[in-house]
């Protein structure tokens, strides 16, 4: 029988590395965290990556989230993104490089310490889906803002990526939202 | 424009506002002819439900004529009188081409505020709060109406503007919620609440084939519209038990089908009401999820708890009738798109009419006025419809 100050002991273990997640979460930090977001979209592989390579379709897909400006030759992307609460736009610039199995484009910012964006990531990984739906888009997002901030921004891209290439146009509210 | 906002908990107002205008290419305009106010509102209004901010404009529930069209728009014209299902469809994606569209993929532009919810966020609604899209409401002067040709229907000769009205929301939800019932001739259907969907799905029901329908509630006036449109009704109020009151109707068996049409603010008599009423009140619990128990527990074995009230995060669900009765458990917001076509039919051969619904109709300008008297349930109200 487990002795009751080892039980009491564990569940504030517990409860403190509990703790620890969330404000990890929530908190964030100085230091890019990974999230990804998958999602299943209903056309091919190569209509995808398509998308994602034509930076006009990148900035429909980005909208009011941020810009991205392409050099003459097409893999130096400069990417500059909004980040939540009004605070400064994360920005830097990344060299694309598209291919492997399953087809991957990873956008990836200088490894340089205290470079703007250093270790700073996009990476979008496109496979068939299962049930011939289409294509399993994952978007896997390294910022130097909380997770759930990157993983609301990563839904967001794929979510516009996705409404972009169903339906022709993405989601939008303004000049007429809800609210004044 | 003038339009109705909500500033607030209980704070409306009708104000100014930025005209409607066409954002993409495959959105309309339309005047809004009728527009009404919905049960699922008070839940915003009364502060139970997260996600608006001051000075939305609100409203999902309208009908109207269309003024201006977007560059992509091939069907829908300028000057077709329309209804518009309260979800935005955008017909394309795996959802909206599998008959469930107000699961759209690609409507929602708040999609990440939903989604930590929901797990899979839905489709954008028109006046909903954030999280359910952001879109501007119908309680205006125009609205915008996006991917225009999978969500406007031009209303056939026959059918009134104020019918088309309820085609909008009010009796697609019902019509949605009768349809789950898998209703076989002969079925009796029990419907918990007699609102303007409860009333609606309680005529659904009978169109679709049940042979008997119980409606639930406590005001008479709402069960008197029941009846008179077909149902037989049960005060719950004022009986001891209204499952045994239930059994008794059925010959002990109960009913084939229970449609929910409550939702988060329900009442009851028992005790658990009052711990819901108390957990509501501190915000230990967003429902009252009273008519949802009730439900579960009137339906026969085997049954169909259909359930159409909105709800939040219920934290105290009986999971163990649901098993130990093989209850199958059928809900989503209305598939107003998959059923308009069916619905105008059976408004143009008589066979349901929403038209009792509309107990006030009143300027806009009167509308702070109207959500008080439907939320009071004043002077027989049902429903306060809006003419902007």
């Amino acid at each position: 029988m487990p002795d009751a100050r080892d039980t009491a002991a564990g569940a504030a273990r517990s409860v403190v590395g509990a703790v620890r997640d969330v404000v990890a979460k929530v908190g964030g930090g100085s230091s890019p965290s990974a999230v990804q977001q998958t999602l299943t979209v209903g056309r091919s592989v190569e209509e995808v990556a398509t998308l994602w390579r034509d930076p006009a379709a990148v900035r429909r897909v980005l909208g009011d989230a941020g810009d991205v400006t392409v050099d003459g030759a097409g893999d130096r992307w400069t990417w500059r993104l909004a980040t939540p609460g009004g605070g400064d736009p994360v920005e830097w610039e990344t060299v694309l490089a598209d291919g492997g199995v399953p087809r991957t484009l990873r956008w990836s910012g200088p490894d340089d310490v205290g470079t703007p964006g250093q270790g700073a990531e996009l990476v979008v990984t496109l496979r068939e889906a299962p049930q011939h739906l289409g294509t399993e888009q994952v978007v896997r997002l390294a910022l130097p803002v909380p997770d759930l901030a990157a993983g609301a921004m990563a839904l967001t891209l794929g979510y516009r990526a996705r409404a972009l290439l169903l339906t022709g146009e993405t989601p939008e509210l303004e000049p007429v939202p809800a609210a004044r | 424009m003038r339009a109705l906002c909500w500033n607030g908990v209980n704070d409306l107002a009708v104000e100014t506002v930025p005209d409607a205008t066409i954002v993409n290419p495959h959105d309309v305009v339309l005047e809004v002819g009728l527009t009404v106010t919905c049960g699922s509102d008070l839940h915003f209004i009364d502060g139970y439900l997260p996600g608006m901010r001051q000075g939305d404009v609100f409203g999902h529930e309208f009908m109207g004529r269309v003024v201006e069209v977007g560059s992509a728009v091939t069907r829908t014209k300028v000057g077709d009188r329309v209804t518009v299902p309260s979800f935005v469809s955008c017909g394309e994606c795996w959802y909206c081409s599998h008959d469930m569209p107000s699961l759209c993929d690609t409507s929602n532009p708040n999609a990440a505020l939903q989604q930590p919810v929901l797990g899979h966020p839905g489709g954008g609604i028109y006046g909903y709060t954030h999280p359910f899209g952001g879109y501007q409401g119908s309680h205006a002067q125009y609205v915008r109406v996006p991917f225009a040709d999978t969500n406007c229907f031009v209303v056939p000769d026959g059918v009134t503007d104020v019918q088309a009205l309820f085609v909008s929301d009010a009796l697609a939800t019902g019509y949605t919620g009768a349809v789950f019932c898998d209703i076989t001739p002969g079925d009796t259907v029990a419907v918990f609440g007699a609102g303007g969907v409860g009333i609606m799905a309680a005529a659904s029901a009978r169109a679709l084939g049940a042979a008997r329908t119980v409606v639930v509630d406590r005001f008479p006036e709402r069960l008197a519209l029941a009846e008179a449109q077909g149902s037989e009704v049960l005060d719950y109020s004022s009986v001891d038990s209204v499952q045994e009151a239930l059994r008794e109707m059925t010959g002990g068996r109960g009913p084939d089908a229970v449609i929910e049409a409550v939702g988060m603010e329900g009442h009851g008599t028992g005790l658990q009401n009052v711990v819901d009423r108390a957990k509501q009140v501190v915000r230990a619990s967003t429902d009252r999820a009273t008519p949802l128990r009730e439900s579960l527990l009137a339906c026969r074995k085997g049954g169909v708890v259909s359930v159409l009230g909105v709800y939040g995060l219920t934290d105290s669900f009986p999971m163990g009738i649901v098993t130990n009765k093989g209850l199958t458990i059928r809900s989503a917001q209305q598939y107003g798109q998959v059923h308009v076509p069916a619905m105008f039919e059976h408004i143009q051969r008589g066979a349901i009419d929403p038209t009792p619904l509309a107990t006030h109709t009143m300027s806009l300008e009167d509308s702070v006025e109207g959500y008080r008297l439907f939320k009071e349930k004043e002077d027989g109200c049902i429903r306060a419809v809006f003419r902007p």
